[in-house]
């Protein structure tokens, strides 16, 4: 898929968004702007390089002229969900080498007796390769039993003669004192200058053992995975000629340098759809709309995110991946399987359900014919009439639009002995209604439940079902304006044109507030600037275009979670500060605060922000006609499973409306890579970055 | 104290829904399956707000960290629409609460509609009146819908001490009145004004006051945003259509479950085995003895021939415990959600079919002014001799012997001002051999399930050093798939203290399923700072430990499924590479070879050929 248009930008800027299906990427020059999407190969920096160098030729941009290169990867993700990776060691403080088995030791299903837990089942480390060595420090960071390093040279033999490449160094309250772990890897080096070395004080410095373990661990088993990969896509590129710097999008929604995430590669797992947040904040910020939801919708799932103003981070204690918890930063993305490929089905007693079993992209949905003949979102779509077969993802696909039917009929209306619904048009309306009240569900626990009111809201849709799906998740959160940005398909690539590098650092006191002393603190985020301004340097960003955030993390004295609440210095009274602005926290988020209950400081952050290029999005052609732009009439069924609508409704053709053009629904919009379909009492209206903005009066 | 409520048997088997087909339930149904699908998820996620907020904001780490608590929505019945996917132990003894509350008003003679108003905020946790053990408090707000009670939003949560006879648990109780502060039905709030005398009494007769009230009004708060999401749910669908769907879903998860106990064989089913001690009588042992009836789609759970009530509080509330535990065991057997898809909603549809029972005067049935509030090694063990009664029936849905027991311990001292640290622990257990794969290792088992206290949030917090925290490595049930692992615990303290420890499972072993072997079972030590090592009962009542001492805590590692023999060779060596099979016990039990560390396919071939 290929497209042009006019655009702005001072540098030639490359985003690559690596994708499980597609490859997409977007250029920018200083006037213009090219997409182009390849599928995705088993080694991502084939496709990577390959969507880079096409999109290049297509621009007609040599190599050497571009100034910069911002990627999304899913490389880390995948090896851990896949279970690949280095073979990878453990050494820990003496009785704890079952801690990364043990867990919380809570089952993940409270009703199962046949489950099995991924971190016992598919150990990050093997046990015969988790070692333990003498020390000990206790709190308030005391050393109370001395590091053995002849045990650590001892225990690092025998692991390298077991073909252990990477290793994890994990003491126990080393968040508090990092002394032991630091001269454990440099022994390490010293000795075997081969092996990788992550320590738990150097990836994420907080209590808690078994998360800050874990999330160390898997750090040391990507290490090796992660590097290679950077490499050979390095390799690749300067062999393309290309010069540019490379920028690779964090799980926090920052970009960072190459040898940083080589070096710390568990901060990108949710690479991709980090930058999809920083899309739909974009696009948000492009209409003068701050509280966005985002809903990006593919084939197998979606992710839904809230912008209340600010992207937000999610609480690290509910940050898992693959079923490890891995607590580094990382922007609040709730992940849902609900997508274009998600079955609708009967269970025994005649429960409707739509997902969690998913026929995915591959062999997808029933109209695919690819050997899926259970009904899908996407059939139910094509049986309404809203996705056109001839023109799903530019006629590139063959769709066979009476499979759809035949699914929906032979499983969920046809079926003697079950319920049933009487037409396949009925059936395809409750197919819809499910999969959005569960997409609808997601974005209120996301929203209501933490003080956002989903009425105040802009919906931002996006992937390629998402804005098929909007306008219905829109009413029922009485939402009145969703917006679908230009390429759907790709606006995570467009994501990354947005981006700045951010790094995250941390450090705990746990300390009573009232006791934590002026100076003592403001050493602390000093210390942790000073870690943020060695970053950006080697970096190479102009300290004109520095910014730090600083922040702590409190909690009453005897709570188990903490709330994070902006630090402005330690003027005045900064104790009474805090503590009002904790208390306020507090009660928005629970309902109830203590007045006199004592607050402890928990943890100190900086957040080392350094302002790379900025993106303008190219400007579309205004005041054309809208007859221009339609290609047909259809058929398209709207209503309740109850009382379907057979409407004929106008469908257009995205690429050639224009800005400030309107259209009222119903009505379809066609593109390569999506269907907007625009409601009954909902209108469209054409920006000039080419959005579509929809909005209805009613509520 | 009036009259006990007698609860022998709750529901007769229901012969009506025999016959009664899926398609049937649906024709029945006023409601079409879109709309209860909508109403179904609404509900599921007011319950689980409210046991995140719940969670978030309480103090005590046996609610935060271990998430002993349950929260949701009921009926003006006491009939429980939704609640929160929380440690299972809770889940649905919150009708118990409520069905003990109106019991309560009753015995006053007090008129419901007058004394329940909008506003009131009741506690309640008498262990004879539908309380899950009197340390589990429940708060219950009443849900007013222009000017009529249409629900309750309620919860319970585990409070760190109740001014109990030793701090934070107790076992060897002489009678109800020595648990501590019994609530029955209280009002800590009247029409919105707090009653300030409940609360002042509660801050002197706790020894953690500050958590106690805290975790108090977490709760409340929690209840809260269940009202206030419940009432936006009438607004949006009224009231009608919601209580109607509530309806609905509560047939449908009956349906749901009705339909897998119809694939069990109609019979009698049997398991009975022996508990250690009262906790005070070292050498009683106390029998517990599971009789399952399946007939059509009702399952009867019979508790009836285990041992008589004993004289100290190692009883179990037949409502709120010995019912939770009967429902959870099967629930987990026949709809297991790691093997099945669909949305099961938790109502108390999913009660219906399952008839727990229990003879007045046996240790699952207890009767006033008897005490019973350490249950939960109890609970455990009949789970455990449920789903061994049920194997050969259902030999693809059970396990082979779970520890069936759990270390759930106190600890607790005063610092230089004389005010106390509580800390609770609840030691992990471990799964026997299942038909697709070994016993789960070092989990909080059956129906509970909480998560474990961070070491270094211990260490942060209370005078104790953690030396030792790993996977047993003395055996496990050997088996095709082999009993999971307990594990070893050894902790320090740094000042004197004082521990009250409710256990079991010292004297028996997890049993072997289908040819696998038995696990270990659990063992406790006291080694004092001389080094002199001393045995401890597997119940301590303010057990006393002076500084430097330390506590060992080995806990019972599960039975194995199937012929050893049958299990691959290379798993075997596996084990053994991961410390967790000695070469003796690969030769003895499995008859897998190992010489030199390496493994002999040879010598195993000839050896399992023996």
């Amino acid at each position: 898929m290929v497209s042009k248009s006019t655009g702005s930008s001072s540098e030639t800027r490359v985003g690559v968004d690596v994708g499980g299906t597609n490859t997409d990427v977007i250029l920018v020059t200083e006037d213009d702007e090219f997409t182009f999407k390849t599928p995705s190969t088993a080694d991502p920096s084939q496709s990577t390089l390959t969507g880079i160098v096409e999109v290049c030729q297509l621009a007609g941009v040599e190599p050497a002229d571009v100034d910069q290169i911002l990627h999304g990867t899913t490389v880390a993700t995948n090896a851990l969900i896949e279970h690949e990776g280095a073979k990878t060691g453990l050494l820990t403080t003496d009785g704890f080498r079952d801690v990364l088995h043990i867990g919380r030791h809570r089952k993940p299903h409270s009703f199962s007796l046949q489950q099995t837990i991924s971190w016992q089942e598919q150990p990050i480390v093997k046990r015969r390769h988790r070692k333990e060595v003498t020390e000990r420090i206790y709190p308030p960071g005391d050393v109370i039993t001395p590091l053995d390093e002849d045990a650590v040279l001892k225990q690092t033999g025998d692991l390298v003669a077991d073909g252990v490449e990477s290793i994890a160094v994990c003491y126990l309250h080393s968040y508090l004192n990092r002394e032991h772990e630091d001269r454990t890897k440099e022994l390490i080096h010293e000795q075997f200058p081969d092996v990788s070395v992550s320590t738990s004080s150097e990836v994420v410095a907080q209590f808690r053992e078994f998360e800050r373990f874990t999330t160390t661990a898997v750090n040391a088993r990507l290490e090796p995975v992660m590097s290679t990969y950077l490499t050979r896509l390095s390799d690749g590129l300067a062999d393309e000629g290309f010069d540019a710097e490379v920028l690779i999008m964090q799980s926090n929604g920052g970009m960072a340098s190459v040898q940083n995430v080589a070096e710390r590669p568990v901060t990108t797992l949710v690479s991709g759809p980090a930058a999809g947040v920083l899309s739909a904040a974009f696009e948000g910020e492009h209409v003068d709309e701050p509280n966005l939801v985002m809903l990006d919708m593919g084939g197998t799932s979606a992710d839904i995110s809230v912008v209340p103003g600010r992207v937000l981070e999610r609480d690290p204690r509910d940050s898992t991946v693959g079923g490890y918890p891995t607590i580094t930063p990382m922007l609040d993305i709730e992940t849902i399987g609900a997508g274009g490929g998600s079955i609708a089905w009967f269970d025994d007693a005649m429960g409707f359900n739509v997902g969690p079993k998913s026929a995915g992209a591959n062999p997808g949905p029933a109209c695919y014919a690819r050997g899926n003949d259970q009904p899908t979102t996407t059939d139910a779509q094509v049986v309404l009439g809203r996705i056109d077969p001839d023109s799903f993802l530019g006629g590139d696909l063959d769709l066979e639009p009476e499979r759809s039917r035949e699914a929906l009929q032979t499983q969920l209306c046809a079926r003697t002995d079950q319920a049933q619904f009487e037409t396949p048009e009925q059936a395809a309306l409750a197919t819809l209604e499910v999969a959005n009240t569960n997409m609808y569900r997601a974005i209120r626990e996301q929203t209501v439940q933490r003080g956002y009111d989903p009425r105040e809201y802009t919906m931002v849709a996006f992937g390629g079902a998402g804005p098929m799906h909007g306008a219905s998740i829109a009413e029922k959160l009485e939402v009145s304006t969703v917006l679908v940005p230009p390429s759907p398909g790709i606006a995570s690539a467009r994501g990354l044109l947005t981006g700045n590098v951010k790094y995250d650092y941390q450090q705990t006191i746990s300390s009573p507030l009232e006791e934590v002393d002026g100076e003592f603190i403001e050493d602390a985020f000093e210390r942790l600037e000073a870690r943020g301004r060695e970053q950006l340097e080697r970096d190479e960003i102009d300290p004109s275009r520095w910014e730090f955030r600083s922040s702590v993390d409190c909690l009453y004295d005897g709570q188990g979670y903490e709330l994070n609440i902006d630090f402005d210095g330690t003027d005045g009274d900064w104790h009474a500060r805090l503590r009002e602005r904790f208390e306020e926290r507090h009660e928005a988020e629970y309902g109830h605060y203590f007045e006199a209950d004592p607050v402890e400081l928990l943890n100190v952050r900086v957040t080392a922000i350094g302002d790379v290029e900025s993106y303008a999005p190219p400007e579309i052609a205004a005041d054309g006609a809208l007859e221009a732009a339609k290609t047909t009439e259809s058929t398209v069924v709207f209503g309740t499973p109850d009382a379907p609508e057979k409407l004929t409704v106008p469908r257009y053709e995205r690429e050639k409306l224009t800005a400030g053009t309107e259209i009222d629904g119903p009505a379809i919009v066609d593109e390569f890579d999506s269907t907007v379909v625009v409601n009954p009492n909902w209108t469209a209206t054409i920006e000039t970055n080419g959005s579509i903005i929809l909005t209805t009066e009613e509520r | 104290m009036t009259t006990h409520p007698d609860h022998t048997d709750q529901t007769a088997p229901d012969d009506e829904h025999d016959d009664t087909t899926a398609a049937d339930v649906l024709r029945e149904r006023d409601i079409d399956p879109v709309t209860m699908q909508v109403i179904g998820g609404e509900l599921d996620t007011i319950a689980q707000e409210m046991g995140y907020k719940l969670i978030r904001s309480s103090y005590s780490s046996i609610i935060r960290e271990s998430e002993d608590m349950g929260a949701g929505i009921f009926t003006t019945d006491c009939r429980e629409l939704c609640e929160s996917d929380s440690t299972p132990m809770h889940v649905g003894s919150l009708i118990g609460y409520l069905d003990g509350m109106y019991k309560t008003f009753e015995e006053r003679g007090v008129d419901r509609e007058e004394i329940i108003n909008e506003g009131d905020v009741f506690i309640h946790n008498h262990p004879h009146y539908g309380a899950s053990h009197s340390p589990d408090i429940a708060v219950a707000v009443p849900i007013f819908y222009e000017g009529e009670h249409i629900a309750w939003a309620a919860n319970t949560a585990h409070h760190l001490d109740i001014g109990s006879a030793t701090p934070g648990l107790a076992i060897d109780l002489e009678d109800m009145y020595a648990e501590g502060s019994l609530f029955r039905a209280t009002k800590v709030y009247d029409q919105g004004e707090r009653v300030d005398g409940i609360w002042d009494f509660i801050e002197d007769n706790v020894r953690t006051p500050r958590e106690v009230i805290g975790d108090l009004q977490a709760q409340i708060s929690s209840c809260h945003v269940g009202e206030e999401r419940y009432l936006d749910l009438v607004e949006k669908y009224g009231l009608e259509e919601i209580q109607q769907a509530g309806e609905a879903l509560m047939e449908y998860a009956e349906a749901l479950l009705r339909n897998e106990i119809r694939t069990i064989p109609d019979g009698t089913y049997y398991a009975e085995d022996y508990l250690d001690d009262d906790g005070r009588n070292r050498d009683q042992r106390l029998k517990i003895a599971a009789e399952v009836t399946v007939d059509g789609s009702d399952i009867t759970v019979d508790m009836s021939k285990s041992a008589d009530q004993t004289p100290t509080g190692y009883n179990i509330p037949f409502h709120g415990s010995t019912d939770v535990c009967i429902y959870f065991t099967i629930r987990s057997l026949l709809m297991d959600t790691f093997v099945r898809d669909e949305y099961l909603p938790q109502n108390s549809g999913t009660f219906a079919p399952v008839h727990p029972k229990a003879r007045p005067g046996c240790m699952f049935n207890p009767t006033p002014p008897t005490s019973a509030f350490a249950r939960i090694n109890q609970v455990d063990k009949m789970s455990d001799l449920i789903i061994k009664a049920l194997a050969d029936a259902i030999p693809e849905k059970v396990c082979a012997g779970t520890c069936g027991q759990v270390y759930f311990v106190s600890y607790g001292g005063t610092n230089d001002e004389g005010e106390y640290w509580v800390y609770l622990e609840v030691n992990e257990g471990s799964y026997g051999g299942r038909p697709e794969a070994d016993g789960l290792d070092a989990v909080d088992a059956l129906v509970h399930n909480t998560k474990n206290r961070p070491v270094e949030d211990i260490e942060l917090s209370h005078p104790m050093r953690v030396e030792r925290y790993g996977l047993r490595e003395d055996g496990h049930g050997a088996g095709r798939t082999r009993g999971g692992h307990g594990i070893v615990r050894e902790s320090q303290f740094l000042t004197d203290a004082v521990m009250t420890m409710e256990g079991d499972g010292n004297t028996y072993r997890p049993h072997g399923l289908f040819g696998g072997g038995e696990g270990t079972h659990g063992d406790l030590k006291h080694i004092k700072a001389d080094g002199e090592v001393l045995d401890l009962h597997s119940k301590e009542s303010g057990y006393k430990f002076e500084a430097n001492d330390r506590v060992l805590i080995k806990t019972a590692s599960g039975g194995g499924y199937g012929d050893p023999h049958e299990r691959p060779a290379d798993t075997v060596y596996e084990d053994y590479l991961d410390g967790l099979v000695s070469e003796t016990d690969a030769r003895e039990e499995y008859g897998v070879v190992i010489e030199d560390g390496t493994l002999d396919t040879a010598a195993t071939d000839e050896l399992r050929n023996e």
